[in-house]
């Protein structure tokens, strides 16, 4: 999430607030944001992705001008009528098929403005854009080309323009090849055999979105006007992104001018600040809050959040702000009402649900499992259950099937583990030079292939036990199999001697519980404990939990 | 002063012998050394004797001295033969007895001692020779092969033939070795000095003396009870389990019931029945394992999943605008391992419906990440939900409940964001132990477009927290990785609270 940068004087000038200094630490999270903190100079706060509208001081400013009753309700925005336009040809459908632009007077900027302006448009990008994807800004010296403009799209080689940043003519396909930002971004148009290409009435580039903007309309502090391009995938996306930024605009004195965009077939008008209107209905805020405020008291809240508000019988018209572009239903208005009326002044109840507790069958068989493993004097160890096809089957000189993961973040963990047993012995490893000797279980999930289940893979609950020292041996292991086996009071079970490569042949055997394997034990085989660096002997034992549930009146 | 027999029989020794080694004073009080190491332990910690180190230079046979040990030295096998041989033979000859290197050894040591010297190309033994006694370096080599020697107890003789061995490669092995002395203190002197009196006491009460009462006549010794014992470690559960286990205490107590589901995902239940759209950060492969084996997860039924595509395209008639973009049941179909357990909860309330619902998980769950001090890439999570006529009054009432049984006192509320809540809230506590207010767990109330389609009809209240979190906090842990290494030594000291 992005963490904003804001100058804390400059903050305090545009929220024009009596709040202490201290007061407003306070209450700055109260809007829903984490202040991941202060230098004196720099406040850093991280808002949340659904509201780009925040990622700016401006907008910052705006909300807690709301939110602090200085200035409450919906801020009216208005853009000057439009005086130029752009075309757009009909071959950028399917390749990135909207644009929306507008125009800006009156600008004065600085390096740090400058700075600012960039980090909102790439915080926009993330937030809304989906790294550029789907919205993609561009910011220009309009002084240097010259309007009408046209969005459209050309073949790789067909052009040749200076991208920001180079002092040479370059064509599309080499600034994707070539161009840090090319190769970062190319993988959005690469697949088409046409790219999207922003040019004036003289054919000068300005952008090649979503990629990289022209060194010929590059912003300096001496910039004076804006055009500004804002292409997507997206309509509605894109247009919230142009009122986010502009708006930033007005609050900082500059003009915003809209332009006509004339699609084929139809023209719109950007921005268009004009806000959306919402229903309310009181009983419905009321109901989900849990409280029972008039129409007048939700309206208050609204306002807090920037809203404005027409309160009807039992319904209030909420106009949404056009740069909000979390409001997908009605429950997002009463969100913002409860944020607006303060989570700490809610009454807290609790709710009126009679239910009994109850535990999982197999959690409670674990209860019981873990206290005999105590008795036993066997400690209780967790592991993770990511793992390796080395460390999972290799080590125990055993092969099998697993869960595998398609992108793993490192070779220790490409896998889900299928046994407990090597997790038991990493343990043992890691705790090689302790103190002998060791007994340690778990009680934990394995994950088997299983074509019958829904994800093709099914969880299964283990009792695992090693026991390490110089004497270790299979009677150990028996004699904690027999021991378990009794104080479950399952009774009728066969041990049958069993081929698992890795124990010791004719000391590993397998319980039977009706006719079915329930588990596993026995001395491991020597060449598995040297590849987990053991140089005692381990005996260990690894059963089923939910099949010892089944005939132990558990689960 | 309390002291057991033993304690004062060695006490008594050192009286007599000064300043003596732990085997000196055994044989001395007629006492085995481990019991004597016991009781210069226990008279330590009175403080009625002191223990100094010594260090000593001592000597040992090295390889070619243990051979020369055996079968004697070069020039004392070649004087052998020369005096079997009448006193005199050919220097050639000398390899009947000798290895071939030896020969210009033996021939340069029998010069050097005056045993022999060479007369027109014949050995000729001399006087000294004829009379074949053994030297002193042959002398020492003979008390080496019982151990090694401290230098400070040779003679003046032993000095000069060490000197002489030294001068040959391989023969001796110079070393240090420390050596224990115990000796009175000045307190150990004055009780001493006062006389000890040895009785029969009675240490370790037995069947045998409980049998004869024998401690009638006898004295029970007094133990300093002060004294600490050897230390002793349980069997224990894993502290991150007692954490599990209380929390599912808690969620007992308020009536919930207990859930579980899978760990291998499909991309349906995991992200689209939350109403995450495909092309949300939180799907991509850097945020969530997916999977290559298996490779494909099957649909639940056939309304389910069209109610889901058009809660993403449209709003499914919810009253939402919906995502607005073409869903793909492909892509719902990906498996992965859960990123969270609100997939179990959603799945349960598929099944559910109907209030009155209130159940819990406690489950593991799978992140992108790179193992480090703070992450992991698979931890705990913990999740509650309630459903029925309830509001968001009831959620902050609840969560106050729920932090006020797990120990906090002071929680307060801030508004969060989650993809799938509205309203959604962050949870803070406030550790009075690091005096400040923590983030500790997320909550909210399930979106309409999230409920509606699946045939939800209630408000679902949900919250959750991660348990590694609060297992670090409580445990002064700071990194997250030791509660994964079972550290046995850890594991065995660890508190349990």
């Amino acid at each position: 999430m992005p963490v904003i940068k804001v100058e804390y004087a400059e903050l305090r000038r545009m929220l024009n607030s009596e709040l202490s200094d201290e007061e407003l630490m306070e209450k700055l999270p109260l809007l829903g944001c984490d202040i991941e903190g202060f230098d004196g100079r720099y406040l850093y706060i991280e808002y949340f992705p659904n509201r780009p509208d925040l990622y700016s001081v401006e907008g910052i400013a705006r909300a807690y001008r709301a939110f602090f009753g200085v200035e409450p309700g919906l801020k009216e925005y208005r853009a000057e009528e439009a005086e130029n336009y752009i075309l757009v040809d009909e071959s950028v459908a399917g390749v990135r098929d909207y644009v929306v632009a507008c125009e800006v007077k009156d600008v004065r900027l600085s390096d740090e403005l400058i700075a600012e302006l960039m980090e909102l448009q790439e915080d926009l990008h993330w937030a809304l854009g989906r790294d550029r994807k789907k919205v993609s800004i561009g910011v220009h010296d309009s002084s240097r080309v010259t309007p009408p403009y046209r969005y459209t799209t050309v073949k790789p080689e067909e052009i040749r323009f200076v991208p920001l940043g180079y002092d040479r003519e370059m064509t599309p396909r080499e600034i994707l090849e070539e161009h840090p930002k090319g190769m970062e971004y190319a993988h959005i148009i690469s697949c088409y055999d046409r790219y999207p290409i922003i040019l004036d009435s003289r054919n000068n580039v300005l952008s090649l979105p979503p990629i990289i903007n022209g060194e010929l309309t590059r912003v300096t502090e001496s910039t004076r006007e804006f055009f500004i391009d804002v292409t997507g995938t997206d309509l509605k996306l894109i247009s919230q992104a142009l009122n986010i930024l502009t708006t930033a605009f007005v609050d900082r004195g500059f003009r915003v001018r809209k332009v006509e965009v004339r699609y084929p077939g139809r023209s719109l008008l950007t921005p268009d600040f004009s806000p959306a209107v919402r229903k309310l209905r009181r009983s419905y805020a009321n109901r989900m809050l849990g409280l029972n405020l008039s129409g007048e008291e939700i309206k208050q809240c609204l306002e807090r959040m920037g809203y404005g508000v027409e309160v009807k019988e039992e319904e209030l018209l909420v106009k949404v702000p056009c740069y909000r572009c979390d409001i997908f239903h009605e429950i997002d208005l009463v969100e913002d009402v409860a944020i607006g009326r303060g989570y700490e002044n809610f009454p807290e109840a609790l709710p009126e649900v009679f239910t009994t507790g109850e535990k999982l069958p197999i959690e409670e068989l674990g209860e019981k499992l873990r206290m005999l493993m105590l008795g036993y004097g066997i400690t209780e160890v967790m592991s993770l259950m990511l793992t390796n096809e080395r460390e999972n089957f290799s080590h125990l000189r055993r092969r099998g099937s697993a869960v595998r993961i398609m992108n793993p973040i490192s070779e220790e963990h490409t896998m889900v583990r299928t046994s407990l047993l090597p997790s038991l012995l990493g343990v043992l490893r890691l705790n090689r030079h302790r103190e002998l000797p060791q007994r340690i279980f778990e009680l934990g999930d394995v994950v088997l292939l299983d074509p019958e289940a829904e994800t093709g893979a099914a969880r299964r609950r283990r009792l695992g036990v090693a026991i390490i020292h110089a004497k270790a041996n299979f009677t150990e292991a028996r004699a904690l199999l027999q021991g378990i086996l009794r104080d479950l009071g399952i009774e009728g079970y066969q041990v049958e001697e069993k081929e698992d490569p890795a124990f010791i042949p004719g000391r590993c055997a397998t319980v039977v519980l009706d006719g079915k394997e329930a588990g596993v034990f026995g001395e491991i085989h020597p060449e598995v404990l040297t590849n987990f660096e053991l140089e005692y002997p381990v005996t260990a034992l690894e059963l089923d939990v939910k099949a010892l549930g089944l005939r132990g009146g558990g689960c | 002063m309390e002291l057991s027999k033993n304690e004062k029989l060695v006490l008594r020794a050192l009286e007599k012998l000064g300043s003596a080694s732990p085997e000196k004073i055994a044989e001395k009080a007629g006492l085995n050394q481990s019991a004597v190491n016991r009781a210069l332990y226990w008279l330590l910690r009175k403080g009625l004797v002191e223990i100094k180190e010594r260090v000593e230079e001592i000597a040992a046979l090295d390889e070619e001295g243990e051979l020369y040990a055996k079968k004697g030295l070069p020039e004392r096998r070649a004087l052998d033969y020369l005096r079997s041989r009448g006193g005199e033979a050919g220097i050639s000859e000398l390899g009947r007895v000798l290895e071939k290197e030896e020969v210009s050894i033996a021939l340069g040591w029998l010069r050097r001692k005056g045993l022999a010297n060479i007369e027109k190309g014949r050995l000729v033994l001399t006087e000294e020779g004829r009379k074949g006694e053994k030297g002193e370096d042959e002398k020492l080599l003979e008390r080496l092969t019982q151990g090694e020697v401290m230098l400070s107890q040779l003679s003046e003789e032993e000095r000069k033939a060490l000197e002489l061995l030294k001068g040959r490669k391989h023969v001796i092995k110079l070393g240090e070795k420390s050596f224990r002395e115990a000796k009175l203190t000045h307190s150990g002197e004055a009780l001493v000095s006062r006389g000890i009196e040895i009785a029969d006491e009675i240490s370790q009460l037995t069947p045998g003396i409980i049998k004869t009462r024998a401690w009638e006549s006898k004295k029970l010794r007094r133990y300093d009870v002060t004294l600490p014992a050897p230390e002793l470690t349980p069997a224990k559960l894993h502290p991150l389990r007692i954490i599990i286990d209380e929390i599912r205490s808690i969620f007992l107590q308020m009536g919930f019931r207990e859930i579980s589901g899978p760990l291998v995902e499909s991309g349906f239940w995991n992200f689209d029945a939350l109403f995450v759209p495909q092309d949300h950060p939180a799907r991509e492969m850097q945020d969530t394992f997916y999977l290559e084996t298996p490779a494909e997860a099957r649909m639940p039924e056939r309304e389910i999943v069209e109610a889901v595509k058009q809660a993403h395209e449209s709003g499914a008639g919810t009253g939402s605008t919906g995502w607005g973009y073409s869903w793909s049941e492909e892509v719902a179909r990906t498996t992965l391992l859960r990123t969270h357990t609100t997939a179990t909860t959603i799945r349960h309330l598929v099944a559910e419906r109907e209030p009155p619902i209130k159940v819990f998980c406690v489950d593991r769950v799978f992140r992108k990440e790179r193992i480090t001090f703070k992450h992991l890439p698979e931890f705990h999570q913990v999740e509650g939900i309630v459903v029925g006529d309830v509001s968001f009054s009831d959620l902050l009432g609840l969560l106050r409940e729920f932090y006020r049984k797990m120990g906090f006192e002071r929680v307060r509320f801030r508004p969060g964001y989650f993809p799938y809540t509205e309203p959604s809230l962050e949870i803070e506590v406030f550790f009075s132990d690091r005096g400040k207010w923590l983030e500790l767990g997320g909550a909210g109330i399930f979106r309409p477009e999230v409920t509606q389609p699946l045939g939800i009809r209630h408000p679902v209240l949900a919250w959750g927290l991660g348990i590694e979190r609060l297992a670090m906090l409580r445990l002064g842990l700071e990194d997250i990785r030791e509660l994964y290494m079972s550290d046995i030594s850890w594991l065995r000291r660890v508190r349990v609270r």
